[in-house]
This record gives structure tokens, sequence and C-alpha cells, in this order.
């Protein structure tokens, strides 16, 4: 390796390790607590809100 | 070139359901349930999935919810594999600030001196507004809903005590609601246009104004005002998309600066939040200092 690049350091890559298992597993707990179904029912909607009208 | 080619298919991807622009209809089906990396209004008629900042107000806005695991589990993975890449390459209201940005038309008090020699000094007078876009994420898409969120049932983002709806940001604000959604399906839907008011006028004034930022500064509302681009760039150190820098290599020549149109100095700090991943300080580099992609530990 030459020049002064950084590398991933141990702690960079076990806190990038850390956080994806923290997204799945947020994501997991999401869609047992039925957030996925509120998205789906905002998103399939017009969204007044968005257009500018509620 | 390749870049923008992505970008096109980006745009088409999140917006492939097409008949919708013709009969002022929404896509319903199962994919809405699911957010895309990029900013696009899941009202846009084309639209075939979830925007994550909506989806993330209408979680926070419902009645039974105080945080949205699954969107921010979403928007953590995201961020963990491509941080702002996702700007750079695969959100559609990029690619049409981008194509904003392209006509030949500037508005002095809109303009901001960028993408060419002197970019420093014409975004050193805007550093500040860059803390912008912070600042709406965790008024309008986080604190706004969850303070003014009513005891509607679910799903339903609400109105609050004060008669002001849960989805602040994009009740308000998002541009891409506005010029995505509401003029297409207003043009298309006449009982929608009978249902126009105040807030529309409002919403069209912000998104005018941005539209002219747009004209004048390269990708305007990603400086100063997207709050996904302010989430994402947090995890611009960590993301596995990187741009990286081989200090031996590089001759300090200012070129990667001069080339940066978000006005970062790659030189200096290759994983800052403003960086898009765009490349074009890779290609600047005639040094091979600068390499970007998914790299791992021993590119």
């Amino acid at each position: 390796m030459t020049g002064t690049r950084r590398i991933p350091g141990v702690g960079e890559k076990a806190l990038r390790a850390v956080l994806f298992v923290l997204a799945l597993a947020f994501i997991l707990v999401g869609a047992w607590r039925g957030e996925i179904r509120t998205v789906f029912l905002k998103a399939s909607r017009i969204c007044l809100e968005c257009l500018g009208i509620g | 070139m390749f870049r923008k080619a992505i970008q096109w298919l980006a745009l088409l991807g999140h917006n492939a359901c097409l008949p919708g622009f013709f009969s002022g209809r929404i896509y319903r089906g199962a994919l809405k349930s699911v957010c895309v990396p990029g900013l696009n209004c899941y009202s846009c008629p084309g639209a075939v999935a979830s925007c994550p900042l909506g989806a993330l107000q209408a979680v926070l806005g419902a009645s039974r919810y105080s945080f949205s695991f699954y969107v921010t589990g979403l928007l953590l993975g995201f961020s963990l594999f491509f941080g702002r890449f996702v700007c750079g390459f695969l959100c559609p209201f990029g690619l049409i600030q981008e194509l904003l940005y392209k006509i030949p038309l500037k508005i002095p008090f809109f303009s901001v001196k960028t993408g060419t020699a002197g970019a420093g000094a014409g975004h050193s007078r805007l550093r500040c507004a860059r803390y912008v876009k912070y600042a709406l994420l965790a008024v309008f898409v986080i604190a706004l809903p969850l303070l003014t969120k009513g005891a509607a049932g679910e799903g339903d983002a609400g109105k609050g005590a004060a008669g002001i709806g849960g989805p602040a940001f994009c009740k308000y604000i998002c541009p891409a609601g506005t010029l995505t959604a509401g003029l297409p399906l207003v043009a298309a839907n006449p009982p929608l246009r009978r249902a126009l008011g105040g807030l529309f006028v409002l919403k069209c004034a912000a998104a005018l104004a941005v539209v002219l930022g747009c004209l004048g500064a390269y990708r305007f509302f990603c400086k100063f005002l997207c709050p996904l681009g302010a989430f994402y760039g947090l995890f611009n150190k960590f993301s596995l998309y990187r741009v990286r820098l081989e200090k031996s290599n590089c001759a300090r020549c200012g070129a990667c600066f001069r080339a940066c149109r978000m006005g970062v100095d790659p030189s200096r700090a290759p994983d800052s939040p403003e960086c898009i991943r765009c490349g074009n300080c890779v290609k600047a580099c005639r040094f091979s200092a600068l390499r970007s992609g998914f790299l791992g530990e021993k590119d």
C-alpha cells in the first residue's frame, strides 16, 4: 500500500457492520409493527398535502 | 455520459407507470409499500413506489407511532450502501435540477457562481445556507409531523390541533411534490382543480423559487434544501460507495476543486457530506489521485 490513502480501520468496518445489522433490524421491527401498511395506505392514495390542496 | 444514462434510467424506473400522466390517477399497487432511495413523490402519476421523506412523515404523523423503524431502517440501508451516490446517480429530482441548470436563463438574485473556476468564492458566501437542509430535516420532516399528529386512524397523517397537517415538508415546501405530482394531477384531473386554494398558490410560489434557484445554481435544492441529501450526507464517511484520495499522487493542482460543482475540495475532504459522488473530480484528476466506486480495503 503506497501513499497515505485512508484505509477503513477495524473500528470503521465494525461500525458499518453494526449499522447494517441495525438497519435490517429496524426494517423487520417496522414490518412487525405494521408500518409498511401505513406507508402503503398513504402512498396508494393521492396525497393532498403533496399536491398543495390538503 | 454513463452517469446521465443511469440518471435517466432511474427517473424512468421511479416513474414507470406512464399511463398515469394521461389518466390523472396514481399507481396503487403493492410496490407502494416500498421506498425508493431518491426524492420522488408517491403522488406523481408515474410513481411506482414511495418517497422516503413522505413515508417517514406519514408514519411519524400517524397516531400509533412515534418513530418509524421501517423507513429509518431503509434510509440507513441506502445510506450505508450508497451515501450521496443516490443524489448524484439515482435521484429523479436531481436530474430535473441538472436539466433546469442547462437552461441559459440566469436570474441575478438566484444566481450562484458555481461549477467552474471561482467555485470556492461563490460557495463560501453561501456556506452557512447549506445547514438549512439539516434544519428542514429536523423541523419539517421529523418534529412537525410528530408534534402536529392528530387522533386520526391508521395511515392518516392527520390534522394537528393547530390545523397543521402532519407531513409538513410535503405540505409547505417540497417542490418535487408540486412539480411532479401537483401540476400533472391538477392538469389531468378536473375535480382536483376545483379544490385548489391558497395552499396551492403557496406551494407553487415555493416551487417557482426553487426552479429559479436551479436556473442560477447547480443543484440549488440539493445544496441548500434537500432533507434527504442531508441525511445521506451524514453517512458519506461510512458508505460502501466512496471517493478515495491517494495523497502521494496528489499534486495539489486544484483541478478537482475547480471541477466540483458542489463546492467540495476532494483533495481535502473526499468524504464531505456535500459530495454527491458525481465523479467529476475523478475525471478531472490527471494524476490518478482520486478514485470512486464500491471500494474495499484492497482497492
